[in-house]
């Protein structure tokens, strides 16, 4: 009982702060931010009622975007898709202005389209590994594959990528 | 042999990314000294990699305050779920499918359950119910199950009663730690409808409210220690006829 009180309670206190990196990852998942606002939140109510299973000490965060990722694909993909009509929705997601530097906000904006409509998998690769820093091994876990499928994705990604990134880098120097 | 050719797009992927293995970070960086083909590979790799994390972090601020839209939802230290997860998860897939995106985000837990049955419901199509054709003796058992959780009778014949609602069967739902009975019909015109009984509050009376939620037609009433929520389709007439129905024979 003592762990499971320290597990709930190390999960409770540590959601607050992970929270915002959460949802931006349920955006990279889900493709839109309602939905990313709403497995953001769901995800958090299941944490709390699956606290008894996370180990305390270890990474709550690679536990939480492991959920969100479970979560997404066995629960809410499908009927998205089947009710959504597609999840090709990346281009609804309203992204930031950056107001003051217009050209700082033209090319992020730029960087996150280019990023975020990648194929899904390759998506969900390189926003853990470039965006939230996991070596491969802690993605592999995160997205339960093997280490060499995220090097391929990744690879796969940088391919894509790499031209256009160059490309918009010379246009607006 | 080409040294290029001696490193796949991964292994130089490993590479830029600081993560090869020590043996291969090495070769790669002996071939580099003599291999421009090489260099030409990896520099047709590169990505901007602090552009990224930067654009990403712009991000961050757009999520949802923690305290406003989730503290509320998060079941309470060492308690009981406040709702169930299968109206929860049902409620969500509803939400992620669109029909109420920002709803569960504003959502506070003391809507009641109302609010959750309503988003079940919703749920709900023509099909769900089209092909539900119980034996008597099936319904006979359901309706029997449903008044032992409840409390208290819920008669075949009173369910029965309201001209335009074809009965189709009785759920044991429950909501917090209470039963939640749903009695499911069509409707002449195919629309899903539910009777949702569940107990009251102490000392609570009401009579008939009309009143819209997720955008269908419902009417709730108070009466003998139960409260009870009528929904389904956009019916007004049908709702509040078969609320007064259901009001004086239950």
């Amino acid at each position: 009982m003592a762990w499971r009180r320290s597990a709930e309670s190390e999960v409770r206190h540590g959601l607050k702060a992970v929270f915002a990196r959460l949802w931006r990852y349920c955006l990279v998942l889900t493709g839109s931010r309602d939905r990313a606002d709403d497995l953001a939140q769901l995800v958090c109510v299941r944490a709390l009622e699956k606290a008894a299973h996370f180990t305390p000490g270890s990474h709550l965060d690679r536990w939480l975007f492991r959920m969100a990722q479970r979560v997404w694909f066995n629960e809410l993909r499908s009927d998205a898709v089947r009710r959504g009509g597609g999840l090709a929705s990346v281009d609804d997601v309203d992204l930031p202005d950056h107001g003051a530097d217009p050209e700082a906000s033209l090319m992020a904006r730029e960087v996150l389209r280019e990023v975020l409509t990648l194929p899904e998998a390759q998506r969900f690769a390189v926003a853990l590994v470039y965006v939230e820093g996991y070596s491969y091994k802690e993605a592999a876990e995160i997205l339960d594959i093997p280490i060499g499928t995220v090097m391929s994705r990744l690879a796969a990604a940088r391919t894509r990528i790499a031209g256009r990134f160059e490309h918009e880098r010379r246009g607006l120097g | 042999m080409n040294g290029t050719q001696r490193f796949s797009d991964e292994e130089l992927v490993a590479f830029l990314d600081g993560q090869a293995e020590p043996e291969s970070a090495r070769a790669i960086e002996r071939a580099l000294a003599t291999d421009a083909d090489l260099a030409a590979r990896l520099n047709g790799l590169h990505i901007d990699m602090a552009g990224i994390r930067e654009a990403f972090d712009g991000l961050l601020p757009l999520a949802p305050a923690f305290d406003e839209k989730v503290e509320g939802l998060l079941p309470p230290a060492g308690g009981r779920k406040r709702l169930p997860m299968a109206v929860a998860a049902t409620a969500l897939m509803c939400l992620m499918a669109g029909a109420g995106a920002g709803w569960f985000a504003g959502t506070r837990q003391d809507e009641g359950w109302q609010s959750f049955a309503a988003t079940y419901h919703s749920l709900y199509v023509n099909d769900t119910l089209a092909s539900v054709h119980q034996p008597d003796a099936e319904i006979a058992a359901d309706l029997a199950r449903s008044s032992k959780a409840l409390g208290r009778e819920i008669g075949e014949g009173a369910i029965r009663r309201v001209a335009g609602l074809d009965f189709r069967r009785a759920q044991i739902l429950g909501f917090g730690d209470q039963p939640l009975i749903q009695l499911a019909f069509l409707s002449n015109a195919g629309a899903p409808v539910a009777l949702c009984i569940t107990r009251a509050g102490p000392a609570s009376r009401s009579g008939i409210e009309m009143k819209r939620l997720r955008g269908m037609s419902a009417a709730s009433w108070i009466k003998g220690d139960y409260e009870y929520l009528l929904i389904g389709g956009h019916d007004d007439g049908l709702i509040e006829r078969a609320a007064a129905t259901f009001a004086e024979s239950l």
